[in-house]
């Protein structure tokens, strides 16, 4: 991984509005304990991130977006390539700040 | 010179026969029928009568005609048809408004057919006011399916909450109450009937041929609806920003089944295209959300609240401030965000207390302003126009 990996974020389609997504997307819900799901952009293609998330079931996204390493980096955000539960699973960690 | 002015119809008082030379007695003396049904509910207050509401009391007029043609013949089974002329210029009108929630004063009016035929219109309506009676006590009608189906027009234009009552000739007052209404319209044993209604949704093709355009309602059904010249612009508008979402308000008439499934738009009385951050119709959509909404995790949100909170926001919020996107939490509850120059605002509202946490982010120095809101009360709406006032002042000195 390097700075300019992208880490790819499915979206829901109610977190868009009128073309806009919110800010939730990047943000973990409480049942995520501190923990936003992201997939490593240099291992999959967002096309292909879309497909096998959209296959499990109850599972739906209405498109990809994508926040670098750097920016994470710049936000002290560590990036953490777990491998959990497909290669290139990788989590944002947000347990040093609140839920918000 | 001046001319004598003609009236157009009158009320006989009293019809006399000449028995014997000079010698005549009356037949009739007696006032014009009259009938006084009492509106209730907040469009009636004041007194006052909303027009729309008036064009059912042509149905009740109809209705109120026939069944009184039926009276006649009931009393006379040796004639085949009623008389000519047994309700030719007689007519309902509205002579006042008298109070109470508002109570239309309506009286028969005519030519010289009134005499025999008030009669028989008295009968009729207590007949009409009994079935109603009946029907809401789970009774039968006394009225054939034929006639029931002019419920389908009157009582049409009435709101959840809004009644008419009538007194009975024997027995205490009735009302006829949308859900009353259904249960007359079911014992008609019509297939369909119609209903007023406001919708909301995407317009999602125009066949000219036709005339029409089709509505998509937010579960994906669409609707036919007739295209009136008035409206095509602001159809075609709409159907130009089918992808974006972009809502129709159409208000008119709904051709229903009896499972209660929308078959067709009858006739628009009127179309809306709305802004495409409407807050109404964005609540709306959010509150068909399901549990397990967001991947298999996430609340369903309380459609009441968000009908609340519509409420609310339409009365409290400053109409100068742009809207919010507003989007689901998967706890339940609301996010509307804002994007003011520099500044990324969120307002996080928890549905069952509406108790809000608003955070203004400035996105070029991290400073950050933070408040807890109750929008219940006005002054947390007067607290959030306040801070949205003030950020928006800024980008607009920049």
């Amino acid at each position: 991984m390097t700075e300019g990996t992208l880490l790819l974020r499915q979206i829901h389609p109610t977190f868009t509005q009128n073309g806009r997504v919110t800010s939730q997307a990047f943000r973990p819900t409480p049942k995520d304990e501190h923990q936003l799901s992201v997939d490593n952009g240099d291992m999959i293609s967002p096309e292909n991130s879309w497909k096998r998330f959209s296959s499990q079931p109850e599972c739906t996204s209405s498109g990809v977006m994508a926040i670098s390493q750097h920016e994470c980096a710049a936000c002290d955000l560590q990036v953490v390539e777990d491998g959990v539960s497909y290669p290139e699973h990788c989590y944002l960690d947000f347990t040093p700040y609140s839920s918000n | 010179m001046l001319r004598i002015p003609r009236f157009k119809s009158w009320v006989l008082a009293a019809e006399v026969d000449i028995v014997e030379g000079n010698q005549f007695q009356v037949r009739h003396f007696m006032p014009p029928p009259s009938f006084k049904p009492e509106l209730i509910g907040d469009r009636f207050a004041n007194h006052e009568v909303p027009l729309e509401v008036l064009k059912d009391f042509v149905a009740f007029e109809e209705l109120l005609m026939e069944v009184a043609k039926l009276e006649y013949l009931a009393d006379h089974p040796d004639r085949l048809r009623i008389p000519k002329g047994f309700t030719k210029g007689v007519e309902l009108r509205l002579t006042a408004i008298d109070e109470g929630s508002a109570i239309l004063s309506l009286v028969l009016a005519g030519g010289l057919a009134l005499a025999d035929t008030s009669v028989y219109v008295t009968r009729a309506h207590d007949k009409i006011v009994d079935t109603i009676a009946s029907i809401s006590e789970g009774g039968t009608p006394g009225l054939s399916p034929d006639l029931l189906r002019y419920f389908d027009r009157f009582g049409r234009s009435l709101l959840e909450g809004e009644r008419i009552t009538f007194q009975r000739a024997a027995g205490g007052p009735t009302s006829l109450t949308p859900a009353v209404r259904e249960k007359l319209l079911h014992a008609s044993q019509a297939e369909e009937w119609t209903e007023e209604i406001l919708l909301k949704g995407r317009v999602a093709g125009v066949i000219v041929a036709d005339g029409e355009f089709l509505l998509e309602l937010a579960d994906g059904s669409r609707l036919r609806a007739p295209l009136e010249r008035q409206h095509t612009e602001t159809v075609i508008a709409a159907l130009g920003e089918y992808q974006h979402s972009r809502m129709l308000a159409v208000k008119g008439v709904v051709r229903k089944d009896k499972s209660g499934n929308l078959k067709k738009i009858d006739s628009v009385e009127h179309v809306n295209l709305l802004h495409p951050l409407d807050v109404e119709s964005r609540l709306e959509e959010l509150a068909n959300l399901k549990d397990r909404w967001f991947n298999g995790k996430g609340v369903a949100l309380d459609g009441k609240k968000l009908k609340v909170l519509a409420e609310e926001f339409e009365k409290n919020f400053d109409t100068s401030l742009p809207l919010p996107h507003l989007y689901p939490t998967p706890e339940g509850g609301i996010i509307g965000e804002w994007l003011l120059g520099e500044w990324a605002i969120s307002l996080e509202i928890e549905t069952m207390s509406q108790a809000a946490q608003y955070e203004a982010l400035n996105l070029i120095s991290n400073e950050p302003t933070e408040l807890n809101l109750n929008l219940n009360e006005p002054s947390g709406w007067a607290s959030l126009n306040g801070e949205l006032r003030r950020l928006n002042s800024l980008v607009g000195s920049k």
